[in-house]
């Protein structure tokens, strides 16, 4: 693992990349939206979708299978990958508001955070229901958004 | 929905682009896991070299092992078969990941790999559908309402993984995973995710369990 992460700034430098993947990733998104539009052959995005996207997400899922065919539910292993599945699960939502992208961008982090909150106690408030916690906190954010937007 | 709302903003983001929706389409069948899509088609767009586009892929589906292995023992039938096994993980991603851990459980031994294909096949569908609507409804949609279906993915899971919290370990696990992740943002790609994740869980889990045990 320490020796794959070692390569990434090689591989970046090499492809020419910008100084960061994460600039790469992160910001590539909103600014492109407003850009010129791409011109690409939609097999050719087939090949690139199959190749750079499926090959490099499905290897992980396999790997695990092989890796996972030994732990049982329930077992100390079982717990510990439980936890990091779900400190990674949030942390990617973490991510989501702290650095977003696209027009959520114009909303305030603090009214973000509160739309979050009051998703979680309207999900308390309406007898646990998902459905409710999702429209209290997007009532929110949108209510916000009104006011941010032009 | 959930669900459905994610994709549209997927869809409206390739037409926005102006990604082939063909192409898009295959990404929710075959990658199945939205922050890669996302990643991919930003990689793309911005024409940054398709080995790095790779990298940042690869490194952003790691989070998809320790999913699987979790959730693996309960897509198993009494009787091991690989094959059926890899259809089944194939369909994990983050929604499948909530709702199988709260759902499976409950489904008798032999069921549950009929059960998993199906719920998966259905997540892919409803998800296909919303790629085709956002790229169909895309720059028809007002500002306030898009930045909302932006919001709709980390609303949607923190509400989801509060409701299917149990026990210590989860609850740290959650919270150490928000609470890392500002911290470790600045970091290079793929890396933050790592730390507030792999670092975030174990702690998570060794004071958790021990909290756990006392009981």
């Amino acid at each position: 693992m320490s020796g794959f992460l070692a390569l990434l700034p090689d591989v970046a430098a090499l492809a020419g990349a910008p100084a960061t993947l994460a600039a790469a990733t992160a910001d590539a998104v909103a600014p492109a939206a407003h850009g010129p539009k791409l011109q690409m052959d939609a097999w050719t995005a087939v090949l690139i979708v199959v190749l750079v996207g499926f090959l490099p997400t499905e290897v992980w899922r396999m790997l695990a299978l092989i890796a996972g065919r030994q732990v049982e539910e329930g077992s100390e292993v079982f717990h510990w990958v439980k936890a990091v599945a779900t400190a990674l699960l949030a942390a990617v939502v973490a991510r989501l508001v702290f650095a977003p992208t696209g027009l959520i961008v114009a909303v305030p982090l603090a009214v973000r955070l509160a739309a979050l909150a009051g998703g979680v106690l309207g999900f308390y408030a309406v007898r646990r229901s998902v459905f409710a916690g999702v429209v209290v906190g997007e009532l929110i954010l949108i209510a916000a958004a009104t006011y941010y937007l032009p | 929905m959930m669900l459905l709302g994610s994709f549209i903003g997927f869809g409206a983001l390739l037409e926005g682009v102006g990604f082939p929706l063909v192409a898009g389409m295959v990404s929710t069948m075959l990658i199945w896991a939205l922050p890669a899509q996302v990643i991919l088609i930003g990689g793309v767009v911005s024409g940054t070299a398709l080995p790095a586009v790779a990298l940042a892929v690869t490194l952003s589906s790691i989070r998809l092992l320790p999913m699987v292995v979790s959730i693996a023992p309960y897509m198993r039938g009494p009787r091991r078969n690989l094959l059926a096994e890899a259809a089944c993980a194939h369909f994990v991603a983050m929604t499948m990941w909530v709702e199988g851990l709260r759902l499976l459980p409950r489904i008798p031994g032999e069921g549950r790999v009929p059960y998993t294909l199906g719920l998966g096949s259905g997540y892919v569908a409803i998800s296909g559908a919303g790629t085709l609507v956002g790229y169909a409804l895309a720059g028809s949609v007002p500002g306030p309402l898009a930045a909302g279906l932006l919001l709709l993915t980390p609303l949607s899971f923190t509400v989801l993984m509060v409701r299917n919290a149990r026990g210590a370990t989860d609850w740290l696990a959650l919270g150490a995973g928000l609470a890392l992740t500002p911290l470790t943002m600045g970091l290079a790609g793929g890396l933050d995710l790592m730390i507030a994740g792999v670092g975030g869980g174990t702690l998570a889990y060794l004071v958790g369990r021990r909290l756990e045990k006392r009981r």
